[in-house]
């Protein structure tokens, strides 16, 4: 099936299909229109600027190469998001086997070890999800801010829904305890 | 009401769409868990800033000028670049293999059985191979139905380049050029599936 073909059922965006044809220009187009919530996202879950500039390099270059398998089923935005987010743990699997520390666990009593609570420090809400453990953090970005659904991330993080969403609500309690000290 | 039915409810609580009956028998569990009200507070007094945040942050440099160089060297060795290799291996093959059997040496040919040197160049491939081919009819489903005919396609053209380097060796099987296009044969074919494997786990 060619990319005229693909596009055809969808809401054919010339943009879209121009870059579905192979023209970088066009995925410029669609690289700056989309680079800021990519880039939010990829700093909420990374916790790190600069890691997140890397991962979202990332998460476009990948997006080019996948470019032809997006067949207008769900929102381009859609599609991207949940690219960004299996690029983003991909890359922390990736890291986790280089380090053997992970910190997505059915542990909830995990959630709390590692943190630096700077006390006496009061922290903002951005601040504050960046100093959750990952695994709480990831959690809370996916479900609170993103809007997947526990069943969604269960499937991307493969952790269980019930592991899910007892990270949520650690993480919900200990962004709530920071933010009232 | 247990608390795993209460936490499940929590969310639609505080947007404010659980339906009344729902929102009553939570209301009664809170009253009376310590745990779930300390939940239900959370989520209510993050529901608000949480909207707040900003769903656009720009990066603090422009990304374009690095993605747009990855794009180009990236863009030219995709499934493309596969079908050309694909092509040229069994161009190669069959000009080769024409030429290998050309100025074979006849005494060197009963050195070992031909089935056997294909067993020998063989080994291991084979079986990886299936072990791949399996785990992309797992994740078959993830990939798009053009990726798999391309796939497919040059699973074939890799096939037929194996099978002409097999049926040469067996003819002249101490033919050592013979041996290495055959193995250059499976070592594309598992390349090819290790790829498309891939791709279907990271979609």
């Amino acid at each position: 099936m060619g990319v005229h073909e693909i596009a055809s059922g969808m809401n054919a965006d010339p943009g879209l299909l121009a870059a579905q044809a192979g023209d970088p220009d066009a995925f410029g187009t669609l690289y700056h229109a989309h680079v800021g919530r990519i880039f939010a996202l990829c700093l909420r879950l990374a916790g790190d600027s600069r890691r997140a500039e890397e991962l979202t390099q990332d998460v476009f270059v990948r997006a080019w190469e996948r470019l032809s398998s997006f067949r207008g089923e769900s929102a381009f935005t859609t599609w991207l998001h949940r690219l960004a987010v299996n690029v983003v743990l991909t890359d922390r699997r990736t890291a986790w086997r280089r380090s053997r520390r992970f910190e997505l666990t059915d542990d909830p009593a995990a959630f709390e070890r590692g943190v630096d609570r700077s006390e006496g420090v009061e922290l903002d809400l951005e601040a504050a999800i960046s100093r959750l453990p990952e695994g709480a953090r990831t959690v809370f970005v996916l479900h609170d801010v993103e809007g997947f659904t526990h069943d969604e991330i269960a499937d991307m993080a493969r952790i269980a829904a019930g592991t899910s969403r007892a990270q949520l609500f650690r993480a919900r309690r200990l962004l709530r305890g920071w933010l009232e000290r | 009401m247990t608390c795993e039915s209460a936490r499940n409810l929590i969310d639609s609580y505080v947007a404010g769409t659980l339906a009344a009956r729902d929102a009553l028998a939570l209301e009664e569990h809170v009253a009376v868990c310590a745990e779930c009200t300390i939940d239900l507070a959370a989520a209510g007094s993050l529901a608000g800033p949480v909207r707040a945040l900003p769903r656009r942050m720009d990066p603090p440099g422009d990304l374009w000028p690095a993605v747009r160089q990855r794009l180009v060297r990236k863009r030219t060795p995709g499934w493309g670049a596969l079908a050309a290799a694909a092509v040229l291996l069994i161009a190669l093959t069959s000009v080769v293999t024409a030429l290998l059997l050309d100025r074979r040496d006849a005494t060197t040919a009963s050195l070992a059985s031909g089935a056997a040197a294909v067993r020998m160049v063989e080994a291991g491939y084979v079986e990886q191979a299936l072990e791949l081919e399996a785990a992309l009819e797992q994740g078959r489903e993830r990939l798009a139905p053009e990726t798999i005919t391309i796939v497919e396609r040059n699973l074939d053209v890799i096939a037929k380049a194996i099978a002409e380097s097999r049926a040469a060796l067996e003819q002249d099987p101490a033919n050592q050029d013979l041996r290495i296009l055959l193995r250059t044969g499976h070592e594309q074919r598992v390349a090819l599936l290790e790829q498309a494997v891939r791709l279907s786990r990271e979609l």
